[in-house]
């Protein structure tokens, strides 16, 4: 809950379009919480290995929650498909 | 003391349809421009921001406060751009100063929407007019504004956050173009450029 409010919030605040993301850092062997604009990948840009990512650009949501990204980004975690996550922390973990 | 107001509509909320509906007015005037007044009057409260105006807020902030105050320029801005029963070829001397640059205003246009089409993610594109004479065509990101250069006098500018347009046109930035140019309003642009 910690993490989903965290991230929930550093999403939100993303200025203009970008990313939230859930991600793995290798080094320090820990979950790390980050945001990208625009389209930067997690992965170049800060070196995490991207676990979970949610798209505020403003097409992902505007249709249905119009200019509420904060309810957008609370509903996503109602679809986050953990399989998926988990498979790729393995990953991460093993690499 | 004051804190900011939102500015109303210079126009009816159903005046620019077809080509901007009154559902994106409300939202994008009655939320999104009114959200960033909100946001700025709470930032400016309690502090020595609350005497100035917002153009001197704009000149000298960063952060949270600058993308808020020139958001709220921006869109205010944006709004004195457009009017009903306005659009086409530009007129007055404004029309003559881009015939006389570009060699014709769809030579003009296409330049424009060149630059409002590659104008990656959240942003504005922008006419001015710089020190010399002569106009430019520029694009800034997120907040950005070209108030800040002082070099530059603001004539026009198009709203490119997908806010602005994925109520009418969906993902298509290329049709919101079309609607933005039967509605711009070469009056105020023409008092801008004077």
């Amino acid at each position: 809950e910690a993490m989903q409010s965290q991230l929930s919030a550093a999403t939100v605040a993303v200025q203009g379009s970008g990313w939230g993301w859930l991600g793995y850092n290798k080094q320090r062997k820990a979950l790390q919480l980050a945001t990208c604009p625009n389209q930067d990948p997690l992965e170049a840009s800060t070196g995490l290995v991207p676990l979970f990512g949610i798209d505020v650009w403003e097409h992902a949501y505007y249709l249905q929650y119009k200019n509420v990204r904060p309810d957008y980004v609370k509903a996503i975690w109602k679809v986050a498909n953990w399989k998926d996550i988990s498979s790729r922390y393995d990953a991460a973990l093993k690499a | 003391i004051m804190a900011f107001e939102l500015p109303a509509l210079p126009f009816a909320k159903n005046a620019l349809e077809p080509h901007i509906s009154a559902e994106t007015l409300e939202y994008h005037h009655g939320k999104h421009h009114a959200t960033y007044i909100l946001k700025l009057n709470g930032l400016i409260e309690g502090t020595e921001l609350e005497e100035k105006s917002l153009e001197d807020i704009i000149q000298s902030a960063t952060g949270p406060l600058f993308n808020n105050a020139a958001q709220v320029w921006n869109h205010t801005f944006y709004w004195n751009c457009l009017a009903p029963n306005a659009g086409g070829t530009a007129t007055g001397k404004i029309g003559t100063a881009i015939i006389k640059q570009f060699g014709s205003f769809e030579a003009f246009q296409e330049k424009f929407n060149d630059k409002a089409i590659n104008n990656f993610a959240s942003s504005w594109t922008w006419l001015v007019k710089k020190e010399d004479g002569t106009l430019d065509i520029i694009n800034t990101s997120n907040a950005g504004t070209p108030l800040t250069d002082n070099s530059v006098t603001v004539l026009l500018t198009v709203d490119l956050w997908e806010h602005a347009y994925y109520i009418d046109y969906r993902n298509v930035r290329p049709n919101y173009l079309k609607g933005f140019w039967a509605l711009v309003n070469w009056d105020f642009v023409n008092n801008n450029f004077a």
